[in-house]
């Protein structure tokens, strides 16, 4: 589908659209600034958020040249990558990260760009804290220097990651650079069962449709499994989108999204709530609109998945078997699972329950929200860890914190022997102190089980939230949804 | 910061051949950070160049007296994916490669080559091999590679195409600072800001 110079700008101008049109083609359209050719366009950036780890070469690059920020009020930043998640934390607690928190505060500060520091009530991971304080909104651009960005695609948002110079761009033109990718549409239909949820779900894609599956596409997740799925759910899903090579992941808005938004911090009120509802009601992909990549998933027979290699693609049911690279269609493949496997320290056709573990994570952009939280401490409540893992929890935002303890799951988690800590990306990117030691299993919430990911030599089986509470307990993986033992 | 341009973007070639190299990998996250240009290299492929002590291993590819000033590097499919971390191609340019050639790539990876002057080069899956084959078993295989006509050749392979669209082409060759150029358009953005704030005044409050 070619889009000529008559579309741009014609959503809400008064140009009658007859031809049917996609959610993302609807958003991109009425965010073009120019056509610069060669499928790029200069994208208006609605809004933006920046984190400590990428946020400092992007202010050197504008001061270097004696640029300066274009719409401050746009930017909100925040403490994440960095910090570490004791509970009497400083700026200091961790004093090769604490140059990034202060140098974070000090150039918020001096262009005028909101800050949630490090004791803000609104603290939090980017992805968590966008959503929760309705600085995503529907229908926006969004987009961080995290490639986690796709998140915000839950409330129906065209959100994408993107690297410091890039940032450094936001900052100065409000605009991006962007090649306008193809849509790659997932249609979910069915229940899904009993103990299996929206990280299940997307890790199953991404195992069916690969790890490059969505390289140049926004992937539109829709159906009846969709529709019904609450809007954390939403969040988990469009997460790993970029796992699965989108950049961008979303689901259109609807009423679900609008009753989750309606008063938080920065949702729009009163009449100008009214309009953008209004305004918000018209995203989603008109009948008969085609995407240029199409696939149908039916869910009712999905089990709880967890993956057993290095790329988020390797995945199986918590009840299966390692495969075996001898069965590859091709060398590449077969290199990969082999390196994979000597990696993980696992053997072909093994079966991955009963495999050992020595810590659990439930955290970080994919899975700390409160619903996470609440399915971890369904299993855990009245149980206690198995005495050779060590276990964490790690809420996704100083409100998720706030609001988990207000129902006691701090407790439930602490008396059976999980860590309860502050809010932060911690383990899912262990560049503080939170880490695995080299050759330690964990099962991790989070969403890469690259080579090296939660500490040198690290290993990780990716599940959810329930999978990975049971595993803590068990101490090794095994299906949550049988009497563990 | 971007390097001027210098449109040599061939040379000596190495071959990790596997797929979905992520950018952890390239370069683990410690040795993003307290570190400034150009000395991410100490970081690059850091797991698998040295051992826990410190010391390189010496079968690795990059180790090796034969390779360990490559300037061109061939890698599987999906190279790049994974975390935005401009740090990774940051580690390429310090440790002296100049452009990878790969089936696919990561999406934002591929988008931060071209911000610091570093062809990605994406070619056929059959491309890809037949030129991994021909660096592995050649020795010291210098590759030309053109961006005018987007072709990679040498003495012991056939000549092969890349794609690179005519943007990126032209931010190589000029040495365009992309802010700089998007600058010279502000009075397109104020504009759309202007006609855009009307129709949805909700995005511009807070």
């Amino acid at each position: 589908m070619r889009y000529g110079n008559s579309r741009i700008n014609g959503e809400g101008s008064g140009v009658v659209n007859s031809e049917p049109q996609l959610l993302f083609d609807k958003i991109w359209n009425s965010h073009c600034v120019a056509s610069l050719g060669s499928g790029y366009d200069l994208i208006y950036i609605d809004r933006h958020m920046m984190h400590e780890l990428a946020s400092d070469v992007a202010f050197a690059m504008l001061s270097e040249r004696g640029q300066s920020v274009r719409r401050p009020e746009l930017t909100f930043a925040t403490h994440d990558h960095v910090v570490s998640t004791a509970i009497e934390r400083r700026d200091d607690s961790l004093p090769k990260n604490s140059s990034y928190i202060t140098t974070l505060r000090d150039n918020t500060a001096r262009h005028g760009i909101e800050l949630f520091d490090l004791h803000s009530r609104d603290q939090g991971i980017v992805h968590v804290v966008a959503p929760e304080l309705a600085i995503a909104l529907p229908g926006q651009t969004f987009v961080c220097g995290d490639s986690h960005t796709c998140t915000v695609g839950g409330v129906g948002t065209a959100s994408w990651g993107i690297g410091s110079s890039d940032v450094a761009h936001v900052l100065a033109t409000q605009t991006l650079v962007q090649r306008r990718p193809s849509v790659f549409r997932i249609e979910c239909n069915g229940c899904l069962p009993n103990g299996v949820v929206a990280k299940d779900l997307i890790l199953a894609l991404i195992g069916r449709y690969g790890a490059e599956a969505g390289t140049g596409h926004a992937i539109e997740y829709c159906g009846d499994t969709i529709s019904t799925l609450p809007i954390e759910g939403r969040l988990t899903l469009c997460n790993l989108s970029i796992e699965m090579g989108a950049r961008i992941g979303q689901v259109a808005p609807d009423d679900t999204t609008f009753e989750y938004l309606n008063g938080r911090r920065f949702a729009p009120t009163g009449l100008a709530w009214e309009t953008a509802v209004g305004h918000w009601r018209d995203l989603n992909s008109d009948d008969g609109a085609q995407a240029v990549r199409e696939e149908r998933f039916n869910v009712s027979d999905l089990k709880p998945q967890i993956t057993w290699g290095t790329s988020p693609a390797h995945v199986i049911d918590i009840d299966g078997r390692v495969p075996d690279p001898q069965d590859a269609s091709d060398v590449q493949t077969r290199t990969g699972m082999e390196k994979a496997l000597a990696y993980m320290n696992l053997v072909p056709r093994q079966k991955i329950s009963d495999v050992r573990v020595d810590a659990v994570f439930i955290g970080s952009c994919a899975n700390s929200r409160l619903s996470d939280l609440r399915e971890a401490a369904r299993v855990i409540k009245n149980r206690k860890v198995a005495k050779h893992v060590r276990a964490l929890v790690v809420p996704g935002s100083t409100e998720v914190r706030r609001q988990a303890e207000a129902e006691g799951l701090d407790k439930i988690f602490l008396a059976a022997g999980f860590k309860w800590r502050q809010s932060g990306c911690s383990m899912c990117v262990a560049i503080n102190d939170d880490r695995l030691e080299s050759g330690q299993r964990c099962v991790s919430t989070s969403n890469r089980n690259f080579e090296g990911r939660q500490g040198k030599g690290s290993r990780t089986h990716l599940a959810s939230p329930a999978s990975a509470a049971a595993a803590a307990l068990v101490g090794s993986i095994c299906d949550h949804r049988v009497p563990l033992t | 910061m971007r390097p001027t341009a210098s449109r040599e973007y061939g040379g000596l070639a190495v071959s990790l051949f596997v797929p979905d190299i992520d950018t952890d990998t390239l370069i683990p996250i410690d040795y993003c950070i307290n570190r400034e240009r150009p000395n991410f290299d100490v970081g690059l492929f850091h797991s698998w160049r040295f051992n826990d002590d410190g010391t390189k291993k010496g079968d690795f590819v990059l180790n090796t007296e034969r390779y360990s000033k490559s300037q061109v590097l061939i890698a599987g499919a999906n190279f790049g994916c994974g975390s935005s971390r401009e740090m990774a191609v940051w580690a390429l340019c310090d440790f002296g490669i100049r452009c990878v050639i790969a089936p696919s790539f990561g999406e934002i990876f591929y988008n931060n080559c071209f911000q610091n002057d570093l062809l990605a080069a994406q070619v056929s899956d059959a491309s890809a091999a037949a030129l991994s084959e021909a660096v592995t078993s050649a020795k010291e295989l210098q590759l030309v590679i053109d961006i005018d006509k987007n072709t990679i050749h040498s003495t012991a392979t056939q000549t092969v195409p890349f794609e690179l669209d005519s943007l990126r082409s032209e931010m190589l060759k000029r040495g365009i600072n992309p802010i700089e150029a998007t600058l010279t358009r502000s009075a397109d953005i104020s504009s759309y800001e202007r006609a855009d704030r009307i129709r949805r005044p909700w995005a511009y409050q807070r």
